[in-house]
């Protein structure tokens, strides 16, 4: 007959809890019935009656000794419970002596502890609110997002998740689905209540965005349908910038001011403290909403917008809601617009997809946000692993205390309870020094963070953060506990005491052999992340944009009517020439100001006069720039010249072309030889007097093949814009007053206002995802080295100490030191190996699954893996040199005397 | 000897089941005993802790048995009860008597 499954495991604890004759006598009857029941019932069904039967006999006999001890004390078990309890305040007294006495141990695996702890802590509080929370709305179940998915034709920017408004309205009238259907932009708009001041940082919303929502204001009304195409735009600030621009006062309501552009707002509520826009467009920060013009019809069918909003009606299931849309957009030929019809058929995908709200919010960033949390999670199994080394090599060193104590009586519950009391107070003090490092380092984070987390973000300090981080604390120290607990379980009391805790068996060794290759596995493959995510924020670091773009600023002027909204109809077209000398007049003479220079066109994304030179089957941009263009903007001159006042003030007709219109014209010429050539323009040609290099307004976009031009008086009378953008040099650190220009220019001409902009803050969203990855990452990846070194060590030492016998005999013998050496850096490098291979093989399955798209695509070439093996094994032979030296030069005298 | 606190159901009933295995009366048998007589599942538990509890009261003696393969070499302990327990039996049916005296237009025949 086979035995019953682990056998010897279940009667030894059997034995541990039964008299010895019962005990003999119960698990042969147990066997002997065993017999009998395996072939009449059949192996599972009868292992499952011994587990009852066994279960059975132990709590039996518990509670036989609960109440023996009950009638022998008084029976009265509130007794016994208190003796429990003193017993587990023994318990933590006893560890806190013990974990005093070993102050260099307990404060290792503190900080092992707090690395790991202070990660998941600050990466939790950035994401909680985004990925985790419950939505600050009503019913947030029934929230959907509808989206398209817009694929730009030119594949140079990534997809994005838009809808076009016609859609938007052909779902609110022609679905049944949906009791509303609404948006909310999640475009900054900047209105200045006081010229000058910081200014309302405002989101475009259809009035209907707070019924839908179920969000009422706290002060004041919502919007009605009479907001939306009011003159003065109504606006519900949120409860935050309520209380810091208006010092929360209920005064706020009817405040009403005129900025810059000349748009009219009037505040006629606030909303509740929380508030999040439903935007999957992230703002770093939202002070408000205003109505929109109209719900959907006022903005064009064309018009694309963030995902819009929609509540589902009830009982209606997000499956038949979706079936719902996807019917209307099969008809879409049939009630949709020839401009709808043109821009489905551009690249704006014909299926509208809906799901959950959460999701739709974090859908662009969810693949950044898990692999945040996925490599938090990593390094927190790293300390994890790193904190069960340590105390497994510290419940060896003390095998000889845990079999006293178990030849004196104490049962299995103790000893475990003592290794998890033991691991709780470690991983309690590492979360407390975690959460302190965490608030610490808070605002370094929130400075690297990328500006659209940046609004999310909750302090450390938060208890729903605290809580949970507190939970996770208590799951880890279980674990870590765990192996030393087993080991005490399973120590062999006779043999320790006997030998006084010299010899071990080989067997024990296989515990921290797994846990080093665990360690060096989840270590490689963060390691890979770190270098990846570095290298890939370094790269877009150093890639040159063309341009110097640290202080340098942009001032954009009204210009003029231009026939579009938001003119300045004071401005005569015959005055504009003039205009744009003024202009340069007042901002050259400005205090702090290096240079100054302007140009008929905005400076991000602008292709000015494209009608001026046109290249079949290219993008190309003409640009009007006065003098001082170039070197204002820092971008480097290849050849010829730039343009000069006389190119101005005679207006020649020359250029200068960038180099991709050097490439695009001429690919075959170098670009020295492309000065005095001429190109063909809708004016007449233009000689070309030089090159100047790319500038990419975005660091790592294409730059657009341009054509730069003199600004005449007939280019900026005729130009079409409204704004004219002028960019400002200044001197390192100083940075351009709107008030002090706005006076200026107007003792020139009245009415002038206008908007400053830094650059560099512009365009510093392209370098946040990639530098909080590289930034996190390298963080991450550098204490994943750290703990396995820390984990390394400990498991080094403990070798070590625990061979010096072995190893003593070996020199006796003839070995060599070198020899020795070798023979113990082996036992950490066996497991390490193996280890790291798992987990570069792990890191590369992970990047082909799609990570890399978010780390950075060297995650697909072997650099990577190669430094990270290298960098694992270097940190193996580091950190386990020390004691396999110090071992290898043992006294052997000494040790052999001491283990005579 | 001290005065035995009397014993409880559960206690005489196992006694009873002893006496009715007579030689054979091991773990096993006296649970099937009880289970078959009474038509009660019992614990396997509360079967071994009421035997030893009786034991240490000395109303039963125990010996083992030689070691068969089936049993895993583990002897067979046998139960025998004691005259000490055959009296507490008697005491316990003799209390049950007195306490049912008069009892029978309620009980009936039971």
């Amino acid at each position: 007959m086979r035995a019953p499954w682990r056998w010897a495991r279940r009667a030894r604890r059997l034995r541990a809890r039964l008299p010895a004759r019962t005990a003999t006598a119960a698990l042969g009857d147990l066997l002997e019935e065993f017999g009998v029941r395996v072939a009449r019932d059949g192996r599972w069904r009868t292992e499952w009656w011994l587990h009852r039967e066994l279960q059975s006999l132990r709590r039996a006999y518990a509670r036989e000794l609960e109440a023996s001890t009950g009638r022998r004390f008084g029976h009265v078990p509130l007794a016994i419970r208190t003796l429990r309890r003193v017993a587990v305040a023994a318990d933590v007294r006893s560890v806190v002596r013990s974990l005093m006495r070993a102050r260099g141990f307990a404060a290792a695996a503190a900080v092992t502890f707090a690395l790991g702890a202070t990660i998941n802590i600050t990466v939790f509080s950035v994401v909680d609110r985004l990925m985790f929370r419950p939505l600050p709305y009503a019913d947030p179940a029934r929230l959907v997002q509808l989206h398209q998915l817009v694929t730009p034709a030119n594949g140079d920017t990534p997809p994005s998740l838009s809808i076009l408004s016609e859609v938007s309205l052909a779902i609110a009238e022609r679905t049944k689905a949906f009791s509303g259907v609404a948006w909310a932009e999640g475009r900054p708009v900047s209105t200045s209540v006081v010229a000058g001041e910081s200014p309302l940082i405002l989101s475009v919303a259809t009035w209907n965005i707070l019924d839908v929502l179920g969000v009422r204001p706290e002060l004041g009304r919502g919007f009605g349908p009479d907001d939306a195409g009011a003159p003065i735009r109504s606006v519900i600030l949120t409860h935050e910038a309520w209380q810091r621009q208006f010092g929360g006062s209920p005064g706020v309501l009817g405040a009403r001011w005129t900025d810059a552009r000349r748009r009219s707002f009037q505040v006629i509520g606030v909303l509740p403290p929380g508030f999040l826009l439903p935007s999957s467009r992230f703002m770093e920060q939202c002070d408000g909403l205003f109505a929109a013009t109209g719900l959907f019809v006022n903005l064009g069918p064309g018009a694309v917008s963030a995902g819009a909003v929609a509540r589902l009606r009830p009982g209606v299931s997000l499956a038949a809601a979706d079936a719902d849309v996807a019917t209307l957009m099969t008809s879409v030929d049939q009630w949709g617009s020839a401009v709808l019809r043109d821009a489905l058929r551009a690249g704006i995908g014909r299926r509208v997809t809906v799901q959950p709200l959460r999701s739709g919010l974090s859908m662009l960033l969810r693949p950044y946000l898990w692999l945040l949390v996925g490599g938090a999670w990593v390094l927190l199994g790293v300390a994890c692993v790193n904190l069960s080394i340590l105390l497994l090599a510290r419940g060896r060193s003390r095998e000889r205390d845990v079999a006293i104590r178990t030849s004196l009586g104490a049962s299995p519950v103790h000893l475990i309870s003592r290794a998890v009391i033991e691991a709780l107070m470690l991983c309690a003090a590492g979360w407390t020094l975690g959460v302190l490092v965490s608030t610490w380092v808070e605002p370094a984070v929130l400075a690297v963070a990328p500006s659209e987390f940046r609004g999310f973000a909750v302090t450390p300090l938060n208890g729903r953060v605290l809580a949970i981080t507190l939970a996770v604390t208590a799951v880890v120290a279980v674990f870590s506990a765990s192996g030393p607990a087993m080991t005490a379980l399973r120590l062999d009391v006779m043999h320790v005491l006997h030998t006084e805790g010299r010899s071990r068996s080989s067997s024990r060794r296989r515990g921290s052999g797994a846990l080093l290759a665990s360690e060096a596995a989840l270590g490689a493959a963060l390691t890979v992340g770190a270098i990846v995510a570095i290298s890939a924020f370094l790269s877009l670091v150093y890639r040159s944009p063309g341009y110097q773009p640290r202080d340098l600023y942009t001032v954009e002027v009204p210009h003029g009517s231009g026939g579009a909204a938001g003119s300045d109809p004071s401005v005569e077209v015959a005055a504009r020439p003039t205009r744009v000398h003024v202009v340069l007049e007042v901002l050259r003479g400005l205090p702090q100001v290096q240079r100054a220079a302007a140009m008929l066109s905005g400076l991000f994304g602008d292709t000015g006069n494209a009608d001026l030179w046109t290249v079949p089957g290219a993008q190309t941009s003409a640009i009007a720039i006065s003098d001082g263009w170039f070197e204002t903007l820092g971008a480097a001159l290849r050849a010829g010249r730039v343009f000069t006042k006389d190119d101005i003030a005679e207006a020649r007709q020359i250029g200068v072309l960038n180099e991709a219109g050097v490439h695009l014209l001429w690919p075959h010429v170098p670009v020295a030889s492309a000065a005095g050539r001429t190109v063909s323009t809708s004016d007449g040609g233009r000689v070309i007097v030089g090159v100047v290099g790319d500038v990419h307004l975005e660091p790592g976009t294409p730059a657009t093949p341009t054509i730069y031009i003199p600004i005449t008086a007939a280019s900026a009378r005729s130009h079409p814009g409204n704004r004219l953008a002028a960019i400002l040099r200044m001197t390192p650190g100083a940075r351009p007053e709107a008030r002090t220009i706005n006076a200026r220019l107007n003792a020139r001409f009245p009415r002038a206002s206008v908007d400053v902009g830094s650059v560099e803050r512009a365009i510093e969203p392209v370098f946040g995802q990639p530098r909080l990855v590289a930034v996190l990452f390298g963080t991450i990846g550098c204490l994943a080295l750290v703990l396995s070194g820390l984990g390394l060590y400990a498991v080094a030492s403990l070798e070590a100490w625990r061979r010096r016998h072995e190893m003593g005999i070996r020199l006796a013998l003839g070995d060599t030191q070198s020899g020795v050496a070798l023979r113990l850096l082996l036992v950490t490098l066996r497991p390490v190996v193996l280890g790291t291979a798992v987990g570069l093989t792990a890191a590369w399955w992970v990047s082909m699954a799609g990570a890399a798209s978010v780390v950075g695509v060297g995650a697909r070439s072997p650099l990577p893996y190669a430094a990270a093996a290298l960098l694992m094994l270097s940190a193996t032979v580091l950190a386990t040199s020390t004691p396999v030296l110090r071992t290898s030069r043992v006294n052997v005298v000494a040790v052999l005397r001491l283990f005579a | 000897m001290a005065e035995q606190a009397p014993l409880g159901e559960f206690e005489v009933t196992i006694l009873m089941a002893v006496l009715q295995c007579g030689d054979a009366a091991t773990g096993t048998t006296v649970r099937n005993e009880v289970a078959r007589r009474t038509g009660r599942t019992v614990a396997r538990g509360a079967v071994y802790v009421t035997l030893d509890r009786l034991e240490n009261k000395r109303l039963l003696s125990s010996r083992f048995d030689a070691a068969t393969p089936e049993r895993g070499g583990h002897p067979r302990r046998v139960f025998r009860v004691t005259p000490a327990g055959v009296r507490a039996v008697k005491h316990a049916l003799a209390m049950l008597a007195a306490m049912r005296e008069g009892l029978d237009p309620i009980l009936g025949d039971v």
